[in-house]
């Protein structure tokens, strides 16, 4: 409907994406990861019933036989699975499907509250940590949901004012059926075999992508850069020469930006296909720079032929403070790879 | 009773028996009948000014002996007092009768309430004095052994031989105790030294033996005992006894915090007597004597009689006042404070020495300075409310350390958070480097935009730059040509200076932000990684008020470092010939100058075409006589400036006034950080605020900078709190099964039980915990004192107990009876809902709210004067004009204080005419005669306000010799005798009238605890009270009794009060709580669910505490099986 517009991840979108679920993968190190999982019950990704499933008690024994030192309590599972959005109320509806990015935790059954809001508030820095904007984000208890005894459900939801909500994450606290032995763990301190609390987190790929990448349009400064996190920015460096006059192609200058390229790349760190660009001028340089801050690079290295070429020093220029420092050709990698790093 | 008086309660068929003239207890039977059920309004009773006093069964059994009729006399007395009500604009017609209540009370011991209480106090503190009387009575204490066995545990000594035996505990039941602790250990104690009268002991912990505890180390449930030191009963001494005992020692919660059996559920029988608190009660002194006594000045000549009577509370200064001689070395003690366990095993004989030579010096003061206090504190009541006040007790469990987590965490993400955004602010306004916006900029401009280049050295000029080896393994051809081609450029590294500039090209006010990034890249993740950006930025600096952008009442924030934090008012368009670097087109584009500076700079030019000045005019010259100009004018344009900001008289650079924000404290301070606690709890709801509309920034930080400053500045103190956790042996039977999931503990406060002059406790961080506000980190503190299962806690708060301590002193020195004076009434009949409480009414008078006008009416109480009331005034409302303060503060002062009035002494009556004079009139009168006011007049009253009976009753009290308490008779300490001074010249007079009603207050409490003890004996374990608060701690089944015991305490009490200064009877308002909490956490309202940003979910949900019940007086009755106390067993009156 007219209201809530419907889209879809383009290239740029679904790179970033794909960074998100390796950021979500690396979250918690102390997972078992079952990987993708493919299936048509419904039940599994219900909110609160997905403990009656066959799958999530097919996974459980996978648990339990696959990783026997990992199946203590607490511990935690993480899956993958592509489905049908869950969200109603929204600001925009998601292309279907979407990629479900499920993470269950068992914890203590008498600390199950306790955990259920520690792991809340994990959640919600690990989204503020991405955002342009990190009061954004809040935890919305539903109360409206119908929830059996000893169940609570939160939704993690980033706010973009008058516009509305986009729901980045649910966590739902749930009992295990209490007649069934199969789900006992043992307790990790003492050994002693208890029915643990589930904790689900659900995360939608594509609605969140979407979420963060509004998120990045959505700052109220005057420049139209987009704000991605510099540590999931598909593109994480821009590379760009500025030739001395309009008409003569500098082979050294492009010699020069293939090499830094080569240099990055070989670093492991992301960067348009096409690698760098020439400008004959500034203004094209300055019209250049204005792309790269609207697909949110979050910064560019630029080369030119008075200085770079002689001495080696050239300008890395940051998409957030729009202004340039002057590095030597011999910082790199090193300098770019320390500020990439993902703390 | 009298004849009438039989015959007046004849109607509910009472029996009162006449006084005997015997000693012997009186015991009164009063056995209401079917009747008086049947017919409530018999039961009703009110007094002259239509105050509903306390149902008929109760004044009988409280009030025996007094009668419940007026005179002639009295009735017409009443009418006068009654159209001074009316003047005051009160109805006493206006209000509705609450329901009566009935109760059977247990017989009053003696013949009323007065002798009750002393009776029952006695009783209670009996044994415990009796112990006391010996350790006095001992001048001689047993001879120190020469030697101090190094044991595990207590040793006791031989007083003659010196033999050391081992014992479990010491022998005695009286002790005078002392405990050492080597702070950088751990808070568990490591040595002790006790004597009685018979023997010295001494108790070593096996942590300095290193022997092996008793018990192995079980690991704790739920706490993180890696984390934070985790203490067990093990780690603690042993006293036992679990009959009365006693122990001494100087500042002794300190002590007792390490005994052992403190921390059981089950309250033992020991008593503390605190050194310390006796010496405040005799000789405390005031915050200002405080600072006189640490300084290190020659003392003034009128400060030399208190200084001999006083002295600063640690054992070396208050053993050299009351016993003098030789001072106490204190040397030794840094060896606990500062040492290791190491060096304490080694110097072991010397330091036990130090210890004993303390218990030693507590004995001596003891025996001077018990006697002093006997003799100013003479009532049983007293000492035994202080031996109470001295075993509060705080039950927690594993809550407590998932409090203290979920708040450090909710602190750091908010900081986080914080600095994340002010990270935003300053990469944003880094962009103003472009084209030297940045002067455009009303807040950065000041700043240092300097920016440092990148340059290489010269190249050499003979030698070669060596080559650097690059990787070459696994290049393609392409990429070694590329790498060959430009191994030039690497070598220039070599030209790099050697300290690289950080971040060349950028602000500096940014790069001082910023860290230096590692040399290399390295794959491993050390401790805390760097990153890039502005990471070294909080809400502390001066620069974040600047990055947000803020404002003060709409104009720009600007710092100078003479007067703080202020901000720029334009008050000149043109900037004619000087220059100036604030971006005034912007300032001016922003906020239109105010139409006070707009006559101010009109005024400045016309001055200026009139003298003509020439353009030539030195500059310097110039700025004189234009500063000179701006000081008088200022008082004009201060009465013309509508806003808080404060006149600092200073111009910058003749377009813009500088006004300080407003502090506190008052004008002469400096605002240090507009982020800061103090200020935005004070004034940022009405007047901070950001200058930018796109930043949404600010308001987010402002708003986390209050909700941090909570945990802030009592997370040390919170951290600090040395929780006992007990062993599932150590629990009570029942609640050994829940121990297995839950840790269970207790926190002893470390109360003094009288720590301040008015002889109010102290605690540092239980007694000032604010109550839970959703804003603050931390607040839910005091809910973290939970009761274990199966107990309650039960208690209440006392219903403005001041204002009615105050009101009351007032009725009873007035007119003799409840209520006549307009405050009297207001307090006790006065309703919140028809606006005829004494709030609402000041509220009315002055024209602010009610919850304002609360504070003020507190505050003028408490002694503050119009002063105080005006600065007051200011704070609430910032856009309040220091002259409308005044005239609000003044029309105030006269509604309730009234007017002071002077009255000629008897023998001057033939001179001058006997009438009211006011103080000019009783000063130039004096003036006249040559002689002082106090020759001519008697000391002067006040007259007119609601207040003024009552400010005469707290002056009379205050001024006399000796003043005492109107309840206990307590004396004020000696450090604020009157030395002779006239009535009102007393140095310390504003200090003896808030004396009155707080000491008041204090024995009040003192009362309510002898009260309940004797209500609930052993079934009810104190907890804490915090000023007008009382809790208790109980089990479930004896909650409700224990409900209807504190209301009867409250009507039992507040009756004494009332017989004390002389009034019979007692107001059915104040007879009982308003509500009685029976609760299982520590909280203001049972109701509570203590939200706060560190509680998001609320105790309900969050923590799976359900609300307590509050209990009014009815429903206590109901709740507790009805209101005949004569059948609990432990009060049967076969005991008495």
């Amino acid at each position: 409907d007219a209201l809530s517009p419907h889209i879809e991840l383009l290239s740029h979108g679904s790179a970033y994406a794909q960074q998100l679920q390796q950021h979500w993968l690396h979250m918690r190190p102390l997972a078992v990861n079952l990987g993708s999982i493919s299936s048509t019950d419904t039940l599994c990704l219900s909110r609160f019933g997905f403990v009656h499933s066959q799958l999530f008690r097919q996974l459980f024994r996978q648990l339990l036989e696959l990783h026997p030192s990992k199946a203590k309590c607490p511990t935690l599972l993480k899956q993958q699975r592509t489905g049908v959005t869950q969200q109603s109320q929204s600001i925009f509806q998601p292309a279907q499907p979407v990629t479900h990015l499920i993470t269950d935790f068992f914890v203590e059954p008498h600390r199950g509250l306790e955990h259920f809001y520690n792991v809340q508030r994990e959640s919600k820095i690990w989204w503020m940590r991405y955002s342009s904007n990190p009061s954004r984000y809040a935890i919305v208890p539903q109360a409206e949901l119908e929830k059996p005894a000893g169940c609570q459900a939160i939704d993690i939801r980033a706010s973009f004012g008058p516009a509305g909500d986009v729901t980045v994450e649910q966590l739902s606290l749930v009992q295990l059926p209490a007649e069934s032995e199969d789900f006992q763990l043992p307790d990790a301190r003492t050994g002693g075999p208890q029915l643990p609390a589930v904790i689900r987190s659900v995360i939608e790929l594509e609605p969140a992508s979407c979420a963060l990448l509004l998120d990045g349009c959505d700052h109220g400064r005057e420049a139209r850069s987009l704000l991605l996190n510099r540590v999931l920015a598909p593109y994480q460096c821009a590379i760009a020469g500025i030739q001395k006059t309009e008409q003569i192609r500098s082979v050294d200058l492009q010699d020069l930006c293939a090499h830094v390229t080569d240099v990055l790349l070989r670093a492991k760190l992301r960067l348009q296909q096409e690698g760098y660009m020439l400008a004959a001028n500034a203004k094209q340089l300055t019209q250049q720079i204005e792309t790269y801050d609207r697909l949110g690079v979050p910064y560019a290295l630029l080369l030119d032929e008075q200085q770079t070429l002689i001495n080696g020093l050239l300008q890395l220029r940051s998409r957030d403070t729009q202004l340039a420092e002057t590095v030597h050709i011999s910082d790199l990698p090193d300098y770019l790879l320390n500020i990439f790093r993902d703390y | 009773a009298t004849k009438a008086g039989r015959e007046h309660y004849a109607s509910s068929s009472i029996k009162v028996y006449r006084k005997l003239p015997s000693k012997t207890k009186v015991r009164t039977e009063h056995v209401p009948s079917a009747q008086t059920k049947a017919a409530q309004n018999v039961e009703y009773a009110e007094n002259l000014v239509k105050v509903q006093m306390i149902s008929q069964n109760l004044h009988a059994q409280l009030f025996p002996q007094s009668k419940r009729e007026y005179s002639e006399a009295e009735h017409l007395a009443a009418k006068a007092y009654n159209a001074e009500l009316l003047r005051h604009g009160i109805d006493v017609t206006s209000t509705s009768p609450i329901p009566d209540v009935e109760l059977k009370l247990p017989p009053l011991r003696g013949r009323n309430i007065e002798e009750h209480f002393h009776s029952i106090a006695e009783e209670q503190v009996a044994p415990y004095k009796t112990l006391l009387q010996a350790l006095i009575a001992c001048k001689e204490l047993p001879a120190k052994p020469k030697r101090w066995a190094f044991h595990a545990g207590w040793t006791a000594y031989d007083p003659v031989s010196g033999t050391a035996t081992p014992v479990a505990q010491p022998l005695e039941t009286g002790i005078i105790f002392d405990v050492e602790v080597c702070v950088r250990a751990g808070n568990d104690p490591v040595m002790a030294t006790a004597v009685s009268t018979k023997r010295w002991y001494c108790w070593v912990s096996p942590k300095l033996t290193k022997h092996r505890l008793t018990v192995p180390h079980v690991e704790p449930i739920d706490v993180d005992s890696n984390e934070r030191p985790h203490y067990t009963l093990d780690e603690l001494i042993p006293l036992g006894h679990k009959e009365p005992s006693l122990v001494v020692g100087h500042n002794v919660s300190y002590d007792r915090a390490r005994i052992r059996e403190q921390y059981l559920i089950e309250d033992t029988k020991t008593r503390f007597v605190d050194t310390m608190s006796l010496h405040i009660c005799v000789s405390g002194v005031t915050s200002y004597q405080r600072a006189m006594l640490k300084s290190k000045k020659d003392p003034a000549v009128e400060d030399l009689d208190w200084l001999a009577q006083s002295s600063l509370n640690n054992l070396v200064d208050v053993h050299r006042l009351y016993c003098g001689g030789e001072p106490l070395s204190k040397e030794p003690r840094n060896i606990f404070v500062e040492g290791t366990l190491e060096q304490v095993r080694q110097q072991f004989q010397s330091l036990v020495n130090y210890c004993a030579g303390d218990v030693e010096a507590t004995h001596r003061i003891l025996g001077k300075l018990y006697p002093l206090y006997a003799e100013r504190f003479p009532h049983p009541v007293t000492l035994a409310g202080m031996l109470e006040m001295g075993t509060a007790y705080l039950p927690v469990n594993s809550n407590w350390e998932r409090y203290i987590r979920d708040a450090q965490l909710a602190y750091e993400d908010l900081s986080i958070e914080a600095k994340y955004h002010l990270g935003r602010r300053a990469e944003e306004a880094c962009a103003l480097l472009h084209d030297e916006k940045y002067r455009k900029n009303l807040w950065l401009w000041d700043e240092d935009w300097s920016v440092q280049a990148l340059k290489l050295k010269q190249m050499p000029k003979r030698k070669q730059l060596s080559t650097v080896q690059l990787p070459e393994q696994g290049l393609d051809v392409e990429q070694l040509r590329l790498q060959r081609k430009f191994q030039y450029l690497y070598n220039q590294r070599a030209l790099l200076p050697s300290r690289r500039p950080l971040l060349p090209g950028y602000p500096q006010w940014y790069r001082k932000l910023c860290r230096k990034p590692p040399p290399d890249y390295t794959e491993d993740v050390n401790e805390e990684p760097w990153t890039p950006g502005a990471c070294d930025i909080s809400t502390g600096m001066q620069l974040a008020a600047k990055l947000l952008s803020l404002c003060w009442e709409s104009y720009p924030l600007h710092y100078l470092r003479e007067h703080g934090w202020g901000f720029l008012v334009p008050f000149r368009s043109s900037q004619s010939n000087r220059s100036t670097n604030i971006p005034i087109e912007q300032l001016l584009g922003r906020c239109a100058i105010p139409e006070f500076a707009r006559q101010f700079a009109v005024g400045e030019a016309v001055d200026l075409a009139m003298d003509q000045l020439p353009k030539q005019v030195d500059e310097h010259l110039s700025k004189r006589h234009f500063y000179k100009k701006i000081s008088q004018r200022q008082l004009n344009l201060e009465k013309q400036y509508k806003g808080s900001g404060v006149w600092c008289n200073h111009v910058i650079d003749d377009c813009c006034f500088f006004l300080k924000l407003p502090h506190k404290n008052g004008p002469s301070f400096r605002v240090g950080n507009p982020l800061s606690k103090d200020f935005l709890n004070k004034f940022s709801e009405h007047a901070l605020s950001s200058g930018d509309p796109s930043c949404q920034a600010a308001a987010r930080v402002i708003e986390i900078a209050r909700m941090m400053s909570y945990w802030r500045n009592n997370r040390d103190r919170i951290l600090g709190q040395m929780v006992v956790w007990l062993h599932s042996e150590h629990l009570p039977g029942d609640l050994q099964a829940h121990a297995q999931r839950t840790s269970y503990g207790a926190i002893l406060p470390q109360v003094v039980v009288a720590g301040t002059l008015t002889r109010r406790a102290m605690e540092s961080t239980w007694m000032t915990a604010s109550n839970s506000r959703a804003n603050r980190i931390g607040s839910e503190l005091r809910s973290m004192v939970q009761a274990p299962p199966g107990y309650k806690l039960v208690g209440a708060d006392v219903d403005s107990q001041e204002l009615w301590i105050a009101s009351v002193l007032g009725d009873a020195y007035a007119h003799g009876e409840h209520g006549a004076t307009p405050l009297g009434w207001m307090t006790l009949s006065g309703s919140k809902s028809n606006g005829s409480d004494m709030h609402s009414i000041t509220a009315k008078v002055v024209g602010i709210s009610r919850d304002h006008a609360k504070v003020l009416n507190y505050a003028r109480i408490y002694g503050a004067g119009q002063q105080f009331a005006e600065t007051l005034l200011q704070q609430f409302n910032p856009t309040l004009s220091a002259t409308e303060a005044k005239a609000k503060a003044m029309k105030m002062f006269a509604a309730t204080k009234g007017k002071r009035v002077y009255r000629l002494r008897e023998e001057f009556h033939d001179e001058q005419e006997d009438k009211a004079y006011s103080s000019y009139e009783a000063r130039r009168f004096a003036l006249q005669r040559n002689r002082s006011v106090s020759e001519i007049f008697h000391r002067p009253s006040w007259q007119g306000g609601t207040e003024s009976a009552m400010f005469n009753r707290l002056e009379e009290i205050a001024t006399r010799e000796q003043p005492e308490t109107p309840f206990l008779n307590c004396r004020l300490s000696r450090a604020l005798d009157s030395n002779g001074e006239a009535d009102l010249e007393q140095r310390f007079l504003p200090t003896r009238i808030n004396w009155v009603v707080q000491s008041g207050a204090v024995d009040f409490l003192h009362l309510m605890l002898v009260s309940m003890r004797w209500l609930l004996g052993p079934h009810a374990r104190f907890c804490l009270s915090f000023h007008d608060e009382l809790r208790y701690l109980v089990k479930d089944e004896m909650a409700p009794k224990a409900a209807l015991a504190m209301h009867v305490t409250n009507l039992l009490t507040r009756s004494f009060c009332a017989s004390r200064i002389g009034l019979k009877d007692l107001p059915m308002s104040v007879a009982f709580f308003s509500s009685v909490e029976v609760d299982t956490v520590l909280r203001k309202e049972c109701t509570m669910d203590c939200q706060t940003p560190s509680n998001p979910h609320g105790l309900q949900i969050g923590y799976g505490i359900p609300p307590g019940q509050s209990l009014g007086i009815q429903e206590a009755i109901v709740k507790a099986g009805g209101g005949d106390l004569t059948k609990w067993p432990w009060l049967k009156p076969s005991q008495n």
